[in-house]
C-alpha cells in the first residue's frame, strides 16, 4: 500500500509542478490538469493516510505535511474556480509542504 | 430574414430610460428588467419602500424578449412527471399557481390598458407516434386532476396528421415586450427608478443590506432581487439548473389561415407552433421553436444545422410564403422539474433569485415576480414553499443533477494542454470560430468576413470552463453554465459578470 501511495502522490507531484508553472506565469490553468492532480493527491493521501495508521506510524509525519499541503491545495483551487487573484506564495508554499512530505516519504519508505 | 425576435424588432426597443450615473441608496433593488423583475416592481409599487430597477440592456431585451409570447398553464416537465416525482398535489399547485399568473397578466393589462395583442386561445398538445400516446393520455388525466378544463380532441386547425391530441381552452397570446413597456410606464409614473445600460459587476451582501456595483455607480440596498433569468456570479443553485437553447423561426404563410393556437408537437425533437399578430390583432405571422439542445453543446455537426431543422420542420409542415425572423433562446432546466425562487442562498437573508423555469417563463417568470415580492415583504403566499430555495428534493433531482453535473466535469475535463480546434490562425476560415493555443493559453479566434481576427481569452470568466462557438448567433457560450460572449468577449447572457480578456493583434507596437 505504501507503494501505491508513493505511485499516486509521485503522479501528483509531477501535475503538481506543471500546475505551478501556470500559477508563476498568470496563466489559466488547464481545469483536466488541476481536477486529476486533485484526484492523483487525495487517493494517494487517503493510501498514506491508512498504512501509517496500521502499520507504519513513522510515515504520520509526511501524511501530516501532505494533509497541510492539501489544505491549501483545496483553498487554491476554490480561488482558481471563482475567478479570485491565486497568491503565488499559497501556490509555491502548498508544493514545498508537498516536496517535504515527498521527501520524508521515500526516505521513510 | 432579421436575426432577431419579432417582438425585438417591432417594439421601440431604443433605450427609453436613462443608465444610472450617480450612486444611490434604496430599500429594494431589483436586477433586471424582464418579466420577472418588472412584475416583482408592480406588486411592490405600493408598497412604501423605495424601489429601484437596473436593467443591462433594455427593458425585455433579453429572455423575455426572445419568447415565443405564448402563456398556458401546462408546462414542458409534464404535470403527470411532477405528480410522479412530488405528488398530485404538488402538480395541481403548480397548475393553480401558473393559472393564477395568467390572470395576473390579464388584470395588470385591462387595468392600466396596456396594447400589447392579450387574446385568449386554446393551448393544444398532440403526438404523431403511437408509441407517444401514453404521454399524452397521462397528462390529460394529470391536467383533469389538476381540475383544468381538458379534452381529447379529434381536430387540429393544422393539416399534420396525428395519432392523440389533447386541448386546453382559455390559455393566451401577446406581445411580451409591448406588456414590459407597458408595466415600465406604470412603474416610473409610481416612482419606482428605472435604469437602462446599467450592468451588474458585483454585489455583496451585508448582515443588513446589500452593496452592487455598477459601472458608473455603487447601490446600495436593504434587499436586493436578482431578476436574472440566473443567479449571476456564483452561486450553487447553478449546479441545479441547466442551460439549454432552442431556435425559433416566425414565418408569413402563403395562405391567409393561421391556426389560432398553442401547438406543441411532443415527438423528439418537440416543437411549437403557435400564430401572432406582428401589430395589431389579426394572426399574421406562424412562430415555430423547438429542438432545444444545452448551450454550447449543439447535437447536430452544428448549431447552425440546429436552426435549420426548425427551418425543415416549419417547410414540411406549412405553406411558407416567406421566413421574417430567425433567433433563438435560452432557458433553464430546474433539477427536479420546479423553478426555484426564494432566497439566493442558504445563508442569505436578503438577496433573492428566481430561476429554473425551463422554457415555460413567461407564466413562470410572472409567477416568480408575484412570489417574490410577496417573500421581501413577508406577505403570506400558498405557493412560497412550493418553490422555494434552498430546498433538497434528493429523489426528484437525482437522476437530472447527476446527468447535467457529469456533463459538466467532462467539459472540465476536457480542458488539458493541447486541447485545441486549430493550430494556427491558418485553419480559420472566415466566419469560423475555433480553440487555439498559444503560450500555454486557449483563446477563441473568430475570423469575420472582411478577414479580421478577434481574439479573446477561450475561458469562462464565470467558473473558467472552456467555451465553444455557436455559429448560429456568431457567439461564444460555455457549455458547463450557460454564459454567452460577443465575439469580442462582451458578456450576453449567463452568470458571467466580466467579459472575456481580449487580446489584440500587434503590427510592430500599433495593436491592429
Amino acid at each position: 500500500m505504501n507503494k501505491v501511495s508513493i505511485l499516486f502522490l509521485s503522479a501528483a507531484t509531477l501535475l503538481g509542478m506543471t500546475l505551478l508553472l501556470y500559477v508563476l506565469k498568470n496563466k489559466n490553468t488547464p481545469k483536466a490538469l488541476v481536477l486529476n492532480h486533485g484526484l492523483l493527491a487525495t487517493l494517494g493521501l487517503l493510501s498514506l493516510v491508512i498504512y501509517a495508521w496500521i502499520y507504519d506510524t513513522k510515515l504520520l509525519t509526511p501524511a501530516l505535511l501532505f494533509l497541510l499541503a492539501a489544505l491549501g491545495g483545496f483553498l487554491l483551487a476554490w480561488r482558481d474556480w471563482l475567478g479570485l487573484s491565486i497568491p503565488k506564495w499559497l501556490a509555491v508554499g502548498h508544493g514545498f509542504l508537498a516536496l517535504v512530505g515527498m521527501v520524508l516519504l521515500l526516505a521513510s519508505a | 430574414m432579421k436575426k432577431q425576435s419579432v417582438w425585438l424588432h417591432t417594439a421601440d426597443i431604443q433605450s427609453n430610460y436613462p443608465s444610472l450615473k450617480t450612486s444611490l441608496e434604496v430599500d429594494i433593488l431589483i436586477v433586471g428588467a424582464g418579466i420577472t423583475g418588472l412584475t416583482a416592481a408592480m406588486q411592490l409599487k405600493q408598497s412604501d419602500k423605495s424601489i429601484a430597477v437596473i436593467e443591462a440592456h433594455t427593458i425585455g431585451s433579453g429572455t423575455t424578449g426572445s419568447s415565443t409570447a405564448n402563456l398556458y398553464v401546462p408546462v414542458q416537465n409534464y404535470y403527470h412527471q411532477i405528480a410522479a416525482k412530488f405528488n398530485r398535489q404538488v402538480a395541481n399547485q403548480v397548475a393553480q399557481s401558473r393559472k393564477t399568473a395568467i390572470d395576473y397578466i390579464e388584470t395588470l393589462i385591462r387595468q392600466y390598458d396596456i396594447y400589447c395583442s392579450f387574446q385568449r386561445r386554446p393551448w393544444y398538445m398532440f403526438t404523431k407516434l403511437p408509441e407517444n400516446k401514453l404521454i399524452i393520455e397521462r397528462e390529460f388525466a394529470a391536467l383533469t386532476h389538476c381540475e383544468l378544463p381538458v379534452a381529447f380532441t379529434d381536430e387540429l386547425p393544422l393539416a399534420i396528421p396525428f395519432s392523440r391530441a389533447i386541448k386546453l381552452a382559455n390559455q393566451a397570446r401577446f406581445n411580451p415586450l409591448f406588456y414590459l413597456q407597458g408595466l415600465a410606464k406604470v412603474l416610473v409614473k409610481n416612482k419606482v427608478q428605472l435604469y437602462e445600460r446599467t450592468p451588474l459587476t458585483s454585489y455583496k451582501e451585508h448582515k443588513d443590506y446589500c452593496v452592487i456595483e455598477t459601472p458608473a455607480a455603487i447601490i446600495k440596498a436593504r434587499k436586493l432581487l436578482l431578476a436574472t433569468h440566473v443567479p449571476v456570479g456564483f452561486n450553487f443553485l447553478q449546479m441545479k439548473v441547466f442551460p439549454y437553447r432552442s431556435y425559433a423561426i416566425a414565418a408569413k404563410l402563403s395562405e391567409a389561415f393561421y391556426p389560432n393556437g398553442v401547438i406543441w408537437d411532443i415527438d423528439n425533437p418537440h416543437f411549437s407552433i403557435s400564430s401572432h399578430s406582428m401589430m395589431g390583432e389579426a394572426l399574421d405571422l406562424l412562430i415555430i421553436a423547438g429542438n432545444h439542445h444545452k448551450t454550447g453543446q449543439a447535437k447536430q455537426a452544428s448549431h447552425r444545422k440546429q436552426q435549420r431543422a426548425v427551418v425543415a420542420y416549419l417547410k414540411k409542415h406549412f405553406k411558407v410564403s416567406e421566413i421574417e425572423y430567425e433567433w433563438s433562446a435560452q432557458h433553464y432546466q430546474p433539477a427536479d422539474g420546479l423553478p426555484y425562487i426564494g432566497l439566493a442562498s442558504r445563508f442569505s437573508k436578503n438577496t433573492y433569485v428566481a430561476t429554473g423555469y425551463a422554457a415555460d417563463g413567461l407564466t413562470y417568470g410572472t409567477l416568480a415576480g408575484m412570489l417574490l415580492a410577496d417573500k421581501v415583504q413577508a406577505k403570506s403566499n400558498p405557493w412560497i414553499e412550493l418553490y422555494k430555495t434552498p430546498r433538497f428534493t434528493p429523489l426528484a433531482s437525482a437522476a437530472k443533477f447527476s446527468k447535467e453535473n457529469l456533463n459538466v466535469l467532462a467539459h472540465y475535463l476536457a480542458d488539458y494542454p493541447g486541447s485545441v480546434e486549430a493550430c494556427d490562425y491558418s485553419a480559420i476560415k472566415p466566419g469560423q470560430g475555433k480553440i487555439l493555443e498559444e503560450q500555454g493559453e486557449k483563446w477563441a479566434v473568430y475570423r469575420d468576413k472582411n478577414n479580421q481576427l478577434h481574439r479573446v481569452s477561450a475561458i469562462c470568466t464565470h467558473m473558467k470552463c472552456l467555451v465553444k462557438w455557436n455559429d448560429a448567433e456568431k457567439s461564444w457560450d460555455c457549455p458547463c453554465h450557460g454564459s454567452r460572449f460577443t465575439i469580442d468577449g462582451d458578456v450576453i447572457e449567463g452568470p458571467a459578470l466580466s467579459p472575456l480578456k481580449k487580446k489584440l493583434f500587434y503590427r510592430g507596437d500599433e495593436p491592429i
